[in-house]
């Protein structure tokens, strides 16, 4: 991934499944520490039990988030470390008892991971990556199943922050259909922009998100201050939006 | 600066004058038109999505739905689910860290303040789509999938850390509370 402003986009990325996630967005700053949530589906599915039950989610982010997380949140050690596809498979268990632990794929510039339940044996966490195949450049890490036929890799939102903005989750247009009104909403150069009111039953102060589609995407902005009167930055980022784009591999729009 | 917060239309309630969304009708059209999409996953997957996603309760932004909602997907057949992680956990995985730490100090959804710990500044965002297009949801005991002994409400969230103004690593997270009585859901 490169992060620069002015004549290249903001941000430019390989997804796992071979698609690109571009914003383009001058004057803002993207962060370089993003996460990317992918599905792994295994086994063919039957109709008998939800989609869902054949799923397991990963993150990949760039290198080195894993080992925050694991110094700074799990409290965890290593217990396994293999070689494995020019990278490393490791897997660390929390020293307290009922906190999770990780598994996670390092490769040269980024890492795919997963949370392991409290006592998780080794050899389960291990398997959660076989037969995945890891493609590890500096634009992005993609993941292609092996030949097996009952093996799938899904990539379902991308995340990252913008300086003085907040968070924004990208996720690709037809997936979040639904997340589309079918009536119309403010016109910007990438789209168009919804406000999504947050306002809790347990606090009655205003507060709001904002959702912008493109053709291709839709990105949830999360203002670092939700509140009605902290949106200034926010709406700026979404009006000095060039362009928001999830192109999947190959496609010839 | 064009936009302004009063002028944007709701996701959940049709203004009285509004025109078809566009954007809308583009990405519907993409979504049947472009021919690697129908390489990678065929015409009638990508049906089923769209007429899927319309069928949802709670996931149509036309429905004015309360800020909670109680039933996500069902994930009752997960091979792997163990306790208690499954009870917040809507895409059917371990993954987000999940515990109260991640909720307001008294409440029940997931927290959006900042704290300092070991030099590390933690950030904490609410996410708002995570779950049918709602940020928190709820298990109520013997009702859907949860068989267990407890009710729990579940609101999403993520959060970053820094060090130095310099964000370090960032993860999703998942509030859990426990007590209806208490949290009201």
């Amino acid at each position: 991934m490169t992060v620069e402003a002015k004549t290249t986009p903001s941000l430019r990325c390989t997804m796992a499944d071979g698609s690109t996630v571009v914003l383009d967005v001058p004057g803002f700053q993207v962060n370089d520490i993003w996460n990317q949530r992918v599905i792994v589906r295994r086994g063919k599915v039957d109709g008998r039990r939800p989609d869902a039950a054949f799923n397991h989610e990963f993150n990949i982010s760039p290198r080195g988030n894993a080992r925050g997380l694991m110094e700074h949140l799990l409290a965890a050690d290593v217990a396994q470390q293999i070689s494995m596809q020019g990278g490393t498979l490791l897997v660390a268990h929390s020293r307290e008892r009922e906190t999770q632990g990780i598994a996670v794929w390092e490769g040269r510039w980024h890492e795919m991971s997963t949370l392991l339940l409290p006592g998780e044996k080794d050899s389960d966490a291990l398997s959660l990556f076989d037969g995945l195949l890891f493609d590890d450049t500096p634009d992005g890490l993609q993941v292609r199943p092996t030949a097996d036929r009952e093996l799938g890799v899904m990539v379902a939102e991308f995340a990252t922050g913008v300086e003085g903005v907040g968070e924004v989750e990208i996720t690709p247009a037809t997936a979040s259909l639904a997340a589309v009104p079918q009536w119309s909403g403010a016109r910007v150069r990438a789209g168009e922009v919804w406000r999504v009111d947050l306002t809790l039953d347990e606090d009655p102060r205003p507060q709001y998100g904002l959702r912008l589609a493109s053709r291709s995407a839709v990105v949830n902005v999360i203002p670092t201050d939700t509140g009605d009167a902290q949106q200034r930055e926010p709406l700026r980022f979404l009006d000095e939006l060039r362009s928001l784009s999830w192109e999947q591999k190959g496609a010839t729009s | 600066m064009t936009l302004s917060l009063q002028d944007l239309p709701s996701t959940e309630v049709r203004p009285q004058t509004s025109s078809k969304s566009q954007v809308r009708l583009d990405i519907i059209r993409s979504a049947f038109s472009r021919r690697s999409m129908f390489r990678a996953v065929g015409v009638l997957s990508v049906s089923l999505g769209l007429t899927t996603l319309q069928s949802v309760p709670g996931a149509r932004p036309a429905m004015a739905a309360p800020s909670t909602w109680w039933w996500c997907r069902d994930y009752s057949g997960h091979p792997t689910y163990s306790e208690p992680w499954k009870w917040c956990n809507p895409n059917g995985s371990v993954d987000g860290y999940v515990g109260t730490s991640f909720c307001v100090p008294g409440g029940k959804y997931h927290r959006t303040d900042s704290r300092v710990r070991d030099g590390v500044r933690y950030e904490y965002f609410r996410r708002f789509s995570s779950c049918a297009d709602k940020n928190a949801w709820r298990w109520l005991r013997n009702e859907g999938p949860n068989t267990g002994p407890r009710n729990v409400f579940c609101s999403d969230g993520r959060f970053v850390a820094r060090r130095g103004g310099r964000v370090i690593f960032r993860h999703p997270s998942v509030c859990r509370r426990h007590d209806r009585k208490k949290f009201n859901f």
